[in-house]
């Protein structure tokens, strides 16, 4: 297995194939990392990232337990040890045994990193170059043909690589609709602590509201997208209702730019997006009485009675004489199984808007589910 | 009962001392053994879980509480709500992957350390039997005499510690029976009461036994063999060894804990001095705060890695050199 020139390899030519066997790992990390950079949404870039975790703890267990005790028992090494032109031999020459190369790697390692990786060190002092878990197993790295400046550009460029392809992803990422995603959730997060401290600082008259700021360009372009919602050009209405989310200043802009995407979105039988969109108009503006109606309908479509409940009857609350509150409330405590004031909720909606033919067809349908003998 | 003491402390600890100084190399399998051996410092490789059953037995209501007040925050945040469905929507296959390379690694871990620790021991008593021989100790030879010996202490190490686990939980299962059956109830909190006791006594009877069986494993006998010499061993010479132990683990809580007492004493007067200076000195001492905590904690580190070393070796040649008087003496 070896001939008879070669010799013990020093501590900077381990060190170095060492080196070489983590830039490889991290190219290795740098790939799966990508992925997660590239996602188009925060649930893609989540479900990337739990791969890349298990690839890392994949990666740890296998490359002790399995690769380079295979690779050491059938070339003398690692992808490192290779390149750099070393191989473990006994004493004798010859390569370990799997059993011997298992040992080494985890058992004999955990013996080198005694007393802060002092048995790695040994190498520097010992006249054999030998550190402790090859003395242990009896076992040494020989120099089996000097190869280090190859091993040496293998590492720079792995590592090279490995960087670039980082930097490439993360530029992607800061480029791309992930960035947007993430500043939402960051946005969010916000939100939530403002409301918090806001909810700690009581005004005056107790009231704890920011005043309804909406400049009339504003106005204007909101309406536009409007226009669209009813026209049913719902992929536009998304568009320039995220276009209007760029220009709003005040929160109430903010709220009214979420409330129309997430009716585009309601529209488009996106649930969860819409969801999302309401309750980011409620946040950025709590007293926003349509975005509490309109996250009661979403939840109303997705079976959570509970929180359809508890979400129309905030939007009621803030604004008791509007029919469509009313409406939703009434389905919403239907749903509760609170029959009597769900009629009540129901014919209330009628009383404030007689006309309206879908108000009259859902206390119709919900009163013969109820009467005459209850459900 | 008990024979006449085999051996004189002082003339151990004297010897076990010169071994601890001479040979360094012992301090490697010393310090990586104490790094891996759980339990008390009666002989360092006492097995015990009791910090995790005090942890439950003091708070017994601890988790499901947090649990639900945690639950309860999150549904109730639209922002938590957020970050929740991001992670219900993770696909199960996911899950399951991250969960079987987690099990795993556990896995790997577990079996890594229980190994490690059979050669870390297994070294250290090697090196020392040589060492009291006047014999080289060095890795090599220590890790040569252990590998073929390393099986046997890992059955050391499971298999009576899971007979006693199956036993006390079949045990557990009948007293709760009869303590439960009105007409046996008296009886089976008698028996229970009867049956603590007995286990605590024997406990400490396996304890002691265990650090003579492996002991006996590195003299070349089988598991099965070493751990039934070490009963025999541990019922003739029950006080002496405990004498022994008590000994030992007072001079290693001396030892380890002065040092650290003194150390930590160190940091918070550090810390004190710090608050007493006041608030507006504060920006101008983070730099030397931060310097000196962290030679504190290196040398906290570094002074407690050398002295449980050392302290280990030192335990494990008491126990050695206490074992080469009575070796064979009990085998029947």
């Amino acid at each position: 297995m070896t001939n008879n020139s070669s010799h013990n390899a020093a501590f900077w030519h381990r060190l170095l194939a060492n080196l070489t066997d983590n830039a490889a790992f991290m190219l290795l990390y740098s790939i799966v990392l990508l992925s997660v950079f590239q996602s188009q949404n925060l649930q893609q870039a989540l479900n990337n990232f739990i791969i890349f975790i298990i690839v890392i703890l994949l990666v740890g267990l296998l490359s002790t337990t399995i690769y380079l005790p295979f690779f050491t028992t059938n070339f003398g090494g690692g992808i490192g040890k290779l390149l750099n032109g070393l191989a473990v031999v006994d004493n004798s020459g010859k390569f370990l045994t799997f059993k011997q190369n298992l040992f080494r790697y985890n058992v004999g390692y955990i013996l080198s990193s005694t007393f802060f990786g002092l048995g790695f060190f040994a190498i520097l002092k010992d006249p054999a170059r030998l550190a402790w878990h090859d003395k242990a197993i009896g076992s040494k790295v020989i120099v089996k043909s000097n190869l280090w400046p190859v091993g040496l550009i293998a590492t720079i460029t792995f590592y090279a690589l490995a960087g670039f392809i980082f930097m490439n992803g993360l530029t992607t990422a800061s480029s791309g609709p992930l960035k947007n995603e993430f500043e939402q959730l960051f946005n969010l997060y916000m939100q939530v602590q403002r409301i918090k401290q806001f909810e700690n600082m009581p005004s005056a008259d107790g009231k704890k509201t920011t005043p309804k700021t909406i400049s009339q360009s504003f106005s204007i372009q909101a309406q536009k997208v409007g226009e669209l919602l009813d026209n049913q050009r719902y992929n536009e209405a998304n568009t320039s209702a995220q276009a209007l989310l760029e220009t709003a200043q005040s929160d109430y802009e903010k709220a009214i730019a979420y409330q129309l995407i997430g009716e585009a979105n309601f529209f488009l039988k996106d649930a969860p997006a819409a969801k999302k969109n309401f309750t980011l108009a409620v946040v950025s503006y709590p007293d926003f009485a349509l975005g509490y109606a309109y996250l009661a309908e979403t939840e109303l479509y997705g079976g959570e009675w509970k929180e359809a409940l508890e979400h129309s009857k905030k939007a009621v609350t803030l604004e008791p004489n509007n029919a469509h509150y009313q409406n939703v409330y009434g389905r919403a405590l239907f749903e509760n199984n609170q029959d009597e004031a769900s009629l009540e909720a129901l014919k209330k909606a009628i009383q404030l808007d007689p006309n309206n033919s879908l108000y009259k067809n859902d206390l119709a349908e919900i009163q013969k589910i109820i009467n005459p003998s209850g459900r | 009962m008990e024979e006449k003491s085999d051996w004189n402390i002082s003339e151990l600890y004297e010897k076990a001392w010169a071994i601890t100084k001479k040979y360094k190399t012992l301090w490697i399998f010393g310090a990586m053994f104490a790094s891996l051996a759980s339990g008390s410092s009666f002989n360092g490789n006492f097995p015990s879980d009791s910090d995790s059953l005090e942890k439950i037995f003091n708070n017994p209501s601890d988790t499901p509480e947090k649990v639900s007040q945690v639950l309860g925050a999150a549904t109730s945040s639209p922002f938590a709500e957020m970050t929740q469905n991001l992670f219900t929507n993770v696909p199960l296959p996911i899950y399951l992957i991250l969960g079987l390379s987690i099990a795993g690694l556990v896995i790997y871990g577990i079996v890594l350390s229980l190994i490690s620790k059979a050669y870390a021991e297994g070294s250290l008593l090697a090196g020392i039997q040589n060492a009291i021989k006047g014999q080289e100790v060095s890795i090599s030879t220590s890790s040569q005499t252990t590998f073929p010996r390393i099986k046997s202490l890992i059955w050391l190490y499971i298999i009576p510690m899971l007979v006693i686990f199956i036993t006390v939980m079949a045990l557990t299962v009948l007293f709760v029976i009869l303590i439960i059956a009105e007409p046996t109830r008296i009886i089976g909190i008698i028996l229970a009461i009867v049956a603590l006791i007995l286990y605590l006594v024997f406990y400490l009877w396996y304890s002691i036994a265990n650090i003579w069986a492996v002991r006996e494993v590195m003299e070349g006998k089988s598991a099965k063999e070493s751990l039934f010499a070490g009963f025999r061993i541990a019922k003739k010479k029950l006080g002496a060894s405990l004498l022994l132990g008590i000994l030992n683990a007072v001079i290693s809580g001396l030892v380890i804990g002065i040092p650290m007492i003194i150390l930590f004493a160190l940091i918070f007067g550090f810390v004190f001095a710090g608050v007493l200076t006041g608030k507006d000195n504060l920006p101008s001492l983070i730099g030397p705060f931060i310097a000196i905590g962290s030679i504190v904690v290196i040398t906290f580190i570094l002074l407690f890695t050398f002295l449980s070393a050392t302290v280990t070796t030192f335990k494990a040649a008491v126990w050695s050199l206490a074992y080469n008087k009575i070796k064979g003496k009990y085998d029947k």
